[in-house]
């Protein structure tokens, strides 16, 4: 079974499933989430996302980012370019209640869209952990801790750890093969 | 002649203008669409089926559902074959292909049949007494032929297994009148239903009849939208209202490679209602085993759903008043009954079967035909007084009375009460969580059972107290049908030949609870799990104990409810998803450039780069030396990371590590031990300082997330205080390491800059920098003892640098080096691998760390532990060096170190030992009594009977001064 | 397999979680004496009832929670944060 992560988009049971190698990412971690949220308003205008909550960015918003609540004190900030991340990063520079680490390459998106996507989702992972639209969760989908970002309800954002990423697709890959017509 | 199709209206199931062919011991046969294999024996007029696992006596198809004991097969399709299945659950296709199990070289000519011979010296619990003399070895063999019914197949067929999970508000198990009931009634008041359908069709049996209440039930359910799941059987009930169900999905041709056979669901409920209804009770009398020999019920099913005349004229044994009505549906089917034995002493006014001649007091004392019923005995229930009856009859049902399958309740920690009247083990109030309905509640009347079964629906979806179960409707029946007097083999446990004798034996021999009667008769222990002997075992054991069925009690109750393939348990987790495997970004450069991959820990990594013609091994011994001599490249990516930022990071990384780190500058770094707070060593690795609250942090491939662990559960829990945040990057960077003399000239030459060079920088040293535009960190440490740089940078640039390198590489004659080659560089280096030299017993002074514990000032975490007596114990295991005395045997890793022979106790053992290509002999780690006194002493390594000389020698075995570190 | 509320992120699969046994552990200071040390590593309670322990959601948010568990019935009574005292 061929398990190499290819970037010819998957296409099954109304599913459409891509590697996204082209997102950046940062993991911004903090102490106090007030204080973290304001600096990320002040930096990106938007706050923190709440537990286990999605904020996308307005699209008016010149460059577009995601904030995903990975724990406590940590959030996730997905962006198509460079610059929230710099201006983030700068902004932590020398405070010692919050810093950025980047997490590019070594955290790997999935995309997943279509009317199949919640049956893929539910066989990759138990219902406690699929989220629902605006909604960042995460689980144990295909034996590893991925967190799925419920972006709408036909799709979904899957990070998970890169060293990982060929294991989950390859499940993925399996799921899709026999999902021709849907359950 | 036994076996026909009846006319229509009967046959609900089949569908007479789709005729299928198919094959059973070789035989071709023809069935209908709609028909299983096991009605489509019958319609053929197969009675022998197969041949029991103990005895070898001929067996046929008992019944028509999961509970079938007898009716087992294999199924055959090309070189692949599926083991066990029960007959009654195959569905009939087209070019099917069955064997029987269990008989050799025939089911009709079968040797095994000696067996039988021999029944008197093979009872119950006779493997106990037996096979000792001159041991069991010489009859395992045997015994492993002997044991078992069908054969696996050795080959992998093309099925697949998937594995899906579900909330729902309710969930229910049966599709009956009861299932569809509560699940109509649940759906209409809100809740989100699930109906779970272990057979083809819903209806349960009633539906194969036709019931037009069934049938209105059914329509409203799926009206009111209910999700019906057919051919899905609920197996389990688990904690916190997880039922696990199985579904068999609909038959692929064989022509397809790949199949989707099973499907594993899992539905968290918020309720649970029971509905699986009921199993019919054997009766019990000489030879009731015989094929022809049938339960009452599935003969009826097998007439309406199937259309299949088991049998022309025959005699129903019985102990309940159901037996009756099925009397009445056989002769409407033109089917003759001879007689109905009732072995009850009267019938109740107002039982009666129209036509039917019915004798009272009654039961069977011999079956005439050993291969299929030819006719009966009849006899009065003392078992001696006249009058003897002998009746001719080609089929024999047998309708002892019922058993609710209480097998989810008792599962869900429900209880049970006995009824003596109709003789059944029926729940005791609900379990927690699930709610049982219908004839599996000991609900046998049908308006009752339907209108129970509503209101319970409609109360859990509203979330109102349940109703309690009206039990009742089922008529009297006796706990035991046996009649004493009786000669012959009255079977209780139809698959393990388990006899009432059997039973008796173990009530003799003081086997009377109800486990030590499962275990040492093996009633109940067969695939079909005792459900149709489980009762009257336990019935029979209080009978020869003087006890009530009550007081006897059932055994425990466990999932799964019926065989569950264990493929389907297993789901995707098969070949290369077997389990989670983490691979290097580079992984194709590496394939490219001949990398032989292989799996260390759950890493996929190469294990050495193999020239044409060369061994794992050979490649292995010409990488090490290579990188002596000139240089070598490695792939370091898998070497977890961790960043460790924050105010307090420098004291927490004192707490965590042996090896004091709050004293690095930035820039510096220093090799420490993580031990957990037994004092043994459960990680090592590198602690670089980057700033003044920032830590690099790298673990051992292995034990990344252990460390990480660690690092958060004394965070959180217990020095809560610490600002100190962990964050892990293991995949976040790629580490391309060049080792050897050459190192620095191959990064020179690939852009590095002089900043990098051994003169410039120091070994145990962290630089931060950029090479080409990409920021890399890099560390100079070494695990090979050469001078060592690893280059830490984002991951997706990794290729490319290990390309730059490579070129630089491969003009200095220098080559990739992989996993191999690195333990025979580090072995001669002494150096420790944690998990190869250390076990969960070894702390830190057994490896050389004694000082560090004691120059340490601030507290870590296994402290305390190592002040134990036993730490401090001067007979520890101590990390040694061995060589052996001839210079040439290779130490057996694992081998023991003994001084006297063998029984002894072991002094130590061998943990790494590989040839050294630079050194031209063999070189050994050891973990050794008092091995730091002994250094030079003679010992002798034990290996399979082998005894090697060898000698303790200090380490390392290459460069003692460690000179070579500086470059 | 049961269901265990995480904290944060809500109730989940046990196989998404670390038990880490035994909640609210006093560890004994540095001089204590062996006897107590080893207690402290390997004497526990083993309650038929409940029972306060400490789990870990290793798949999800990563973070530490207590919780009181009946060993007989597998009842989840009470969820409550890592550094927060035993409930009564």
């Amino acid at each position: 079974m061929d398990n190499r992560l290819d970037s010819q988009p998957l296409r099954a049971g109304g599913v459409t499933v891509e590697l996204d190698r082209s997102t950046r990412v940062a993991a911004l971690r903090y102490f106090d989430g007030a204080t973290a949220s304001t600096l990320v308003r002040t930096v990106l205008g938007e706050p923190l996302p709440e537990v286990q909550r999605v904020i996308r960015s307005a699209s008016t918003a010149g460059e577009p980012f995601i904030l995903a609540w990975r724990g406590p004190r940590e959030t996730w900030i997905l962006a198509a370019s460079e610059g929230p991340l710099e201006r983030l990063e700068a902004a932590c520079a020398g405070k010692d209640d919050v810093c950025l680490v980047v997490q590019t390459d070594g955290i790997l998106g999935i995309h997943a869209s279509g009317t199949g996507t919640p049956e893929l989702l539910r066989r990759l992972g138990s219902f406690g952990s699929v989220p629902h639209r605006g909604e960042a969760r995460t689980g144990r989908f295909a034996d590893v801790a991925v967190t799925v970002l419920g972006l709408d309800d036909r799709e979904a954002l899957l990070l998970v750890e890169r060293v990982y990423a060929e294991h989950l697709l390859g499940w993925v890959r399996e799921t899709l093969l026999d999902m021709n017509g849907g359950e | 002649m036994s076996g026909t199709r009846l006319g229509e209206p009967y046959g609900r199931r089949i569908d007479r203008s789709r005729p299928i062919s198919f094959m059973f011991n070789g035989r071709v046969l023809a069935g209908l669409q709609g028909d299983t294999l096991a009605s489509a024996l019958l319609a053929n007029g197969v009675r022998l089926v197969g041949r029991s696992f103990k005895l070898h006596r001929p067996r046929g198809i008992f019944a028509a559902g999961i509970e079938e004991p007898t009716g087992i097969v294999d199924l055959v399709d090309g070189r692949h074959r599926t083991p066990d299945e029960r007959a009654t659950l195959v569905e009939l296709v087209d070019g099917l292909a069955a064997e029987s199990v269990n008989c050799w070289p025939s089911v009709g000519f079968d040797l095994g049949a000696v067996n039988g011979w021999f029944s008197p010296l093979l009872p119950a619990g006779f493997y106990y007494k037996t096979f000792k003399w001159p041991g069991w070895r010489p009859f395992e063999p045997a015994i492993r032929r002997m044991a078992g019914l069908g054969r696996a197949s050795l080959e992998r067929g093309g099925e697949v297994y998937e594995e899906i999970s579900e909330n729902v508000d309710l969930l229910v198990a049966g599709s009956g009148i009861a299932g569809l009931a509560a699940a109509a009634a649940a759906a209409e008041a809100g809740a989100r239903t699930v109906l779970l359908c272990a057979g083809r069709e819903p209806g349960g049996a009633l539906g194969w009849r036709g019931d037009a209440e069934v049938g209105d039930l059914l329509v409203r359910a799926r009206r009111a939208g209910v999700r019906i799941l057919t051919r899905t059987l609920a197996f389990g009930v688990y904690d916190h209202n997880l039922v696990c169900a199985s579904e068999r999905l609909a038959h692929v041709p064989a022509s397809a490679t790949r199949r989707l056979s099973e499907r594993l669901w899992k539905f968290r409920a918020r309720s649970i209602v029971a509905a699986q209804g009921a199993f019919e009770r054997p009766m019990l009398f000489p030879d009731n085993d015989r094929p022809g020999v049938m339960l009452a019920g599935a003969v009826d099913e097998y007439a309406h759903a199937y259309g299949v005349a088991c049998g022309r004229r025959v005699v129903i044994a019985a102990n309940c008043d159901s037996a009756y009505r099925v009397a009445e549906s056989l002769q409407a089917a033109g089917i003759e009954v001879v007689a109905l034995l009732d072995r009850r002493p009267s019938v109740d006014i107002g039982t009666h079967a129209a036509g039917v001649r019915a004798i009272a007091n009654t039961g069977i004392g011999k079956v005439i035909g050993a291969r299929s019923v030819r006719g009966c005995v009849a006899v009065p229930a003392d078992g001696h007084s006249a009058p003897r009856l002998r009746l001719e009859c080609d089929l024999i049902l047998v309708a002892g009375g019922h058993a609710p399958a209480v097998h989810l309740h008792s599962q869900a920690g429900g209880r049970l009460r006995w009824l003596a009247e109709s003789s059944m083990f029926v729940p005791d109030g609900n379990a927690r969580g699930l709610v049982s309905v219908g004839a599996c509640a000991g609900v046998f009347g049908r308006e009752a059972a339907a209108q129970h079964a509503a209101d319970v629906g409609r109360a859990l979806a509203l979330g109102f107290t349940v109703p309690a179960a009206p039990v009742g409707g089922a008529s009297r029946s006796l706990a035991s049908s046996r009649i004493a007097a009786v000669r012959g083999k009255q079977l209780v446990d139809l698959q393990n030949d388990v006899a009432v004798s059997d039973v008796e034996l173990a009530a003799r021999e003081n086997y009377r609870s109800v486990e030590h009667l499962k275990r040492y008769t093996t009633t109940g222990m067969a695939t079909d799990q005792g459900k149709t002997s489980n009762v009257n075992a336990l019935v029979l054991m209080g009978e020869f104990t003087h006890r009530e069925p009550a007081e006897v009690g059932t055994t425990r109750f466990r999932p799964p409810y019926s065989p569950v393939t264990f493929g389907a348990l297993i789901g995707r987790r098969v070949g290369a998803l077997y389990r989670p495997l983490k691979r290097l970004a580079a992984v194709e450069w590496h394939a490219r450039h001949g990398a032989l991959f292989e799996q260390f820990g759950n890493w996929s990594r190469p294990a050495a780069y193999p020239r044409s013609g060369e061994s794992l091994h050979q490649a292995a011994q010409r990488e090490a030396l290579t990188v002596r001599r000139t240089v070598g490249l490695f792939d370091g990516s898998p070497l977890g990371k961790l960043e460790v930022w924050g105010a307090d990071a420098a004291r927490f990384l004192d707490l965590m590590y042996l090896g004091t780190m709050s004293t690095l500058a930035p820039g510096q770094a220093r090799y420490g031990l993580l031990l957990n707070e037994n004092g043994v060593i459960v990680d090592d690795g590198i602690v670089a300082r980057v700033d003044e609250r920032r830590f690099w942090v790298n673990t051992t491939s292995a034990g990344i997330e252990r460390t990480a662990a660690a690092f958060e559960e004394w965070l959180q829990c217990e020095y809560t205080d610490l600002r100190v945040l962990v964050t892990p990057v293991t995949s976040r960077y790629g580490n391309a390491t060049i080792s050897g003399p050459k190192a620095f000239e191959v990064m020179a030459a690939a852009g590095f800059g002089a900043e990098f060079s051994p003169q410039a920088t120091r070994h145990m040293t962290l630089h931060d920098g950029h090479w080409r535009g990409v920021p890399v960190r890099v560390l100079r440490a070494s695990f090979t003892g050469e001078l060592s740089y690893e280059i830490n940078l984002p991951a997706g640039e990794t290729e490319q640098l290990l390309q730059a390198l490579a070129e630089g590489v491969e003009t200095r004659e220098g080559c990739l080096y992989g996993i191999e080659a690195l333990e025979i560089l580090r072995t001669e280096k002494g150096y420790l691998h944690v998990g190869t030299d250390t076990d969960g017993t070894t702390l830190p002074g057994d490896v050389g760390f004694a000082r560090g514990i004691d120059r340490k000032a601030a507290n870590f975490v296994g402290r305390r532990s190592l002040l134990r007596p036993a730490a401090r114990d001067p007979q520890r295991l101590r990390l040694v060096g061995l060589a052996p005395l001839d210079g040439r045997t290779l130490l057996p890793t694992g081998a023991q170190i003994a001084n006297a022979p063998p029984p002894t106790q072991t002094e130590g053992h061998v943990t790494s030992s590989y040839p050294s290509p630079s050194l031209g002999s063999p070189v050994a780690l050891a973990m050794l009594a008092r091995g730091g006194e002994r250094l030079g002493e003679q010992v002798t390594v034990h290996h399979l009977g082998r005894r090697i000389e060898a000698r303790v020698v200090s380490t390392p075995f290459v460069d003692p001064k460690g000179e070579r570190l500086h470059g | 397999m049961m269901q265990i509320p995480c904290i944060y992120c809500g109730p989940r699969d046990e196989s998404e979680f670390v038990c880490g046994g035994t909640a609210h552990l006093t560890r004994p200071p540095l001089e204590s004496d062996d006897r107590q040390w080893a207690e402290y590593l390997f004497f526990r309670e083993n309650p038929k009832g409940a029972h306060l322990e400490r789990w870990r959601h290793a798949y999800g948010c990563g973070q530490w929670f207590n919780l009181e568990r009946d060993t007989v019935t597998h009842e989840i009574r009470a969820v409550y944060p890592i550094t927060q005292a035993a409930p009564r």
